[in-house]
């Protein structure tokens, strides 16, 4: 299929903006840093408390940032292809708390076992979407409201869990709570030297994902008439979807919106080719989670108010756009 | 020993222990075009969907060119049969070039890239349809007639050796149904291209096919040319109601005369 080049730029130009926000938001904070600063100190070359503050607080508030912006962004992408439903995205479907209500009982219940927190997270994530299919199939095929409505109904059990662990456990909450708004805040290397790894496998599978993306979205029908197994299609790209947005949801808590903002945004300006929708999906996911971060931690500076709070803030007045506009 | 193109026998299919399809039998020659008919409900879009494997079917129940269609993979039959539906929803910015290109799938490992080859099929199609002037321009903004042939294109593309079609004239004007049902035709008599298709309209169906397939409660209740089939008796058993036949002046084909509804009703 011929590529647009001007479409080809927009994701180039996205990326080169997602470089520059870094190295602003890295300079932004308590102690400020000029954008030649920032990129001094990143090299080796600035003050040794500046340098201490970028590597150990900065770097990696921002490289989770933007990790977890693409995963979201791409797991919203790939239920979006799934679903054939503009609506789906690992919030709404229920994946996101599903994830959440797992992690939450490791951290509670048996924290010893810490380190297990990323595979129980996709565990979670996957009986949610289990759960969500099952009750939104109906004879003839997953219908979009239905989707949503099952959304609903899962959201609301999971979150009910989420809120009975915490009253039960309720001295042991502290440690989780900011986890729970999905806030960058106090990540350290550590985080990203678990995160990242796990992305990059997600990432890969990504690519082998996006030619059945496209045949979905000609419908059910053509698909299988162009011989694909539409079955397995399905179940393959929900895995990879799932499986980016647990390992998230386990990192940063729960922070909703940006699989349903960014796809849709991408679309407005690469269209809905998954060969150009996806990378344009990654780029943007980044540069969005990584401005709400920014703003979110500097507008009421020093108080940090937590990412997932700030898209929450945004999202909903978007969602209620998205609506208005009749994408829905 | 040459088998029939297409084939199905004692075919049953049910919902909800309803039979909507009841020991359903058809042989279809290669190169004909056979037409499936039959009032609303009747199970044609059902048998159209069982033989082409969108509905499951037990083994021994459909055979494609001789094979048994449960043994066949989806991918060996997309690059034997193509298999078209009413109403296709598009992505809405999508080219009818794009659309045309994936014809082609069925005939690539999912790493193969587009070849010169399948360009070449790709135009060819396209200019079969006649859609050569508007293959650069989105199929949501095409007209139903056009859009219609943008889905026929992409089935030539897949180089079939049967084509099954469902309902392909409805939701157009009466110039682009026959424009439509021309353009099966010239398909069918120059490549040699199996047609399989389901049709509404009794005079459509005498006229473009070999052979017709009269379905009523599911019940094959006659099959065979347009002369057998298109009688008074069968139209009034069948969609009650009252017809004169005579013969088409051009080409002889049995001409059908809605006269109203039967004042006995149908069985």
């Amino acid at each position: 299929m011929k590529v647009k080049p001007k479409k080809k730029f927009s994701i180039g130009i996205t990326a080169v903006l997602l470089i520059i926000f870094m190295i602003l938001s890295i300079g932004i904070g308590s102690v400020q840093l000029s954008p030649m600063e920032t990129i001094r100190t990143i090299f080796g070359s600035g003050e040794p408390l500046s340098e201490t503050i970028v590597w150990d607080l900065r770097i990696p508030r921002v490289l989770i940032a933007a990790i977890v912006g693409i995963n979201l962004a791409i797991s919203g992408a790939l239920l979006q292809a799934v679903m054939r439903n503009p609506l789906a995205d690992p919030g709404l479907t229920g994946v996101s708390s599903g994830a959440a209500v797992t992690v939450l009982f490791i951290l509670l219940l048996f924290p010893e076992f810490g380190k297990w927190i990323p595979l129980a997270a996709v565990v979670g994530g996957l009986i949610a979407v289990t759960l969500v299919y099952a009750l939104a199939w109906k004879k003839n095929g997953i219908s979009p409201v239905r989707i949503i409505l099952s959304g609903v109904a899962v959201n609301a059990v999971f979150g009910g869990i989420t809120g009975l662990l915490s009253i039960l456990y309720s001295d042991r909450l502290p440690s989780a709570l900011q986890w729970m708004n999905g806030s960058l805040s106090a990540k350290g290397m550590g985080d990203v030297s678990i995160l990242f790894p796990y992305s990059i496998v997600g990432w890969i599978a990504v690519l082998f994902c996006i030619r059945s993306a496209n045949i979905l979205s000609l419908g059910e029908n053509v698909a299988v008439n162009l011989g694909e197994n539409t079955n397995r299609i399905r179940i393959i790209l929900s895995l990879v979807a799932v499986y980016l947005a647990a390992i998230s949801v386990s990192i940063v808590g729960l922070l909703g919106f940006v699989g349903l903002i960014v796809p849709h945004m991408s679309r407005l300006l690469v269209g809905s080719n998954y060969r150009l929708l996806m990378p344009m999906s990654m780029v943007l996911g980044a540069v969005v989670l990584l401005v709400a971060d920014t703003i979110g931690r500097s507008l009421f500076s020093p108080l940090d108010i937590p990412a997932g709070i700030v898209m929450a803030m945004v999202g909903g007045p978007y969602f209620l756009y998205l609506m208005r506009a009749g994408d829905i | 020993m040459t088998f029939k193109m297409l084939k199905a026998q004692s075919l049953d299919i049910s919902y909800d222990q309803k039979k909507i399809l009841d020991n359903f039998e058809i042989n279809v020659e290669k190169g004909e075009i056979v037409s499936i008919i039959g009032p609303n409900g009747s199970g044609k879009s059902t048998a159209l969907k069982a033989m082409s494997r969108l509905i499951p079917v037990q083994k021994e129940k459909v055979f494609l060119d001789g094979r048994d269609l449960q043994s066949l993979g989806t991918k060996s039959i997309s690059q034997m049969m193509s298999v078209l539906f009413q109403s296709n929803e598009p992505p809405s910015d999508i080219t009818v070039e794009e659309l045309v290109k994936y014809g082609r799938i069925p005939h690539k490992k999912w790493y193969e890239r587009t070849s010169d080859e399948d360009l070449s099929i790709v135009e060819w199609a396209i200019e079969k349809t006649g859609l050569t002037p508007l293959k650069d321009r989105l199929v949501a903004s095409l007209s139903g007639g056009e859009a219609q042939r943008a889905w026929i294109a992409m089935s030539l593309a897949q180089r079939p050796k049967i084509l099954m079609l469902d309902e392909p004239t409805t939701y157009l004007d009466i110039a682009h149904q026959l424009q439509l049902l021309e353009l099966v035709h010239t398909v069918n008599r120059e490549l040699g291209m199996t047609v399989v298709m389901v049709l509404h309209d009794l005079n459509q169906a005498s006229i473009y096919s070999d052979k017709i397939c009269v379905i009523s409660k599911g019940i094959v209740v006659k099959y065979g040319t347009p002369e057998e089939v298109m009688t008074q008796e069968m139209i009034r058993n069948v969609y009650g109601v009252e017809c004169e036949i005579d013969s088409h002046f051009q080409h002889g084909k049995p001409r059908i005369n809605l006269l109203g509804i039967s004042k006995v009703s149908a069985q």
